[in-house]
């Protein structure tokens, strides 16, 4: 009995220690689950972080001219920019008074190497509505290297 | 009294009685050409102004929302009308994005106008974004003020003013640039102009 538990926990420190190292050091095209840090092995031997996703929120606003018509991108620094929200007065309902609905329907200029997200002009620039124009209230995921 | 004197009077008396319907009739005639809806901005009125425009939708284009915002007091209100676009202030692609919007109120009497004015001091507005200026001006006979103050996305420019019963507010809001400026001061004379006629 005491052998057979001694082989199975064996057994289980072999699987664990062949897969842990796998999951660690990425595939390079981004970590499978977006939820989770990618790590890889140093040479030390110490696990250092690499990259991972992070919610967080747009560092800046930029103003292009495109099409004939100037429009409104909140900026993020990382990749493949989702899962979008507004945290400002009236939350996700407020956004949906936007030409282009609710925020969720927003379009993503660019996702890599930032993310660029489209802000309704109309919706964000109503004057005593200053709290559209604060980056704090906006959210998304995005991944940093 | 002689025939003559009388016609001399009936002559008076038909040329006064004339005189009261025409300005009668001028009255009416102007308080039913310019309702709220014909004196506030309109897209004609920003022609040559900017690159750009779309208008606001309804839902975001409150005069209450507005006018509570600058420190304006809607108590004896009769009614208001306010509408906002998006705009490219200047010309060509190096215009500046922003908006201009304007807020017309109309009180139920002069003093009730002058009241509702005296809270826009600047303060109100501070509470939700810095007073960087403030000016005495008076486009039209509007006597009125404008606030200079810091937004998130750059600065904005209000003016609220007020002739007999009515008040108006207009305000630019953008990334600061020098047209964003220009743009109020050359819309309101114009829209000073309208109020007026809405007397």
């Amino acid at each position: 009995m005491r052998k057979t538990r001694a082989v199975s926990l064996l057994v289980l420190l072999v699987l664990v220690f062949s897969l842990v190292p796998t999951a660690m050091a990425g595939n390079g095209s981004g970590p499978s689950n977006p939820m989770s840090p990618a790590c890889s092995l140093s040479k030390g031997g110490k696990i250092s972080p690499k990259a991972l996703w992070v919610y967080t929120n747009p560092y800046k606003w930029e103003y292009p001219w495109s099409g004939g018509r100037p429009h409104v991108l909140a900026v993020w620094s990382g990749m493949y920019g989702y899962g979008q929200a507004y945290t400002g007065p009236g939350g996700y309902n407020d956004t949906c008074s936007s030409s282009h609905g609710c925020i969720d329907n927003w379009t993503w200029w660019l996702r890599y190497p930032e993310s660029k997200l489209g802000v309704p002009s109309s919706w964000y620039w109503v004057p005593w509505k200053g709290e559209r124009r604060k980056l704090y209230n906006y959210w998304a995921w995005n991944y940093i290297w | 009294m002689s025939r003559s004197k009388l016609q001399v009077l009936a002559v008076i008396v038909l040329a006064t009685m004339l005189v009261v319907v025409g300005m009668r009739l001028r009255a009416s005639a102007h308080s039913a050409a310019l309702s709220l809806d014909q004196v506030v901005l309109h897209e004609s009125d920003l022609s040559g102004q900017v690159t750009w425009m779309e208008k606001g939708s309804a839902e975001d284009t409150s005069a209450a929302d507005m006018g509570k915002f600058v420190g304006l007091s809607l108590q004896d209100l009769v009614e208001a009308k306010a509408v906002y676009f998006a705009v490219c202030m200047g010309s060509g692609s190096n215009c500046g994005p922003g908006a201009i919007a304007e807020g017309v109120y109309r009180y139920r009497t002069e003093e009730a106008a002058a009241s509702a004015v005296k809270g826009v001091d600047g303060s109100h507005l501070g509470l939700s974004t810095p007073i960087l200026d403030r000016e005495e001006f008076s486009p039209e006979g509007v006597k009125g003020q404008i606030i200079k103050a810091r937004d998130p996305a750059g600065k904005a420019f209000w003016f609220v003013g007020r002739r007999g019963n009515m008040v108006m507010v207009v305000v630019t809001v953008g990334t600061g640039g020098g047209d964003q400026e220009n743009l109020l001061r050359t819309e309101l004379p114009v829209l000073a102009k309208r109020l007026m006629e809405a007397q």
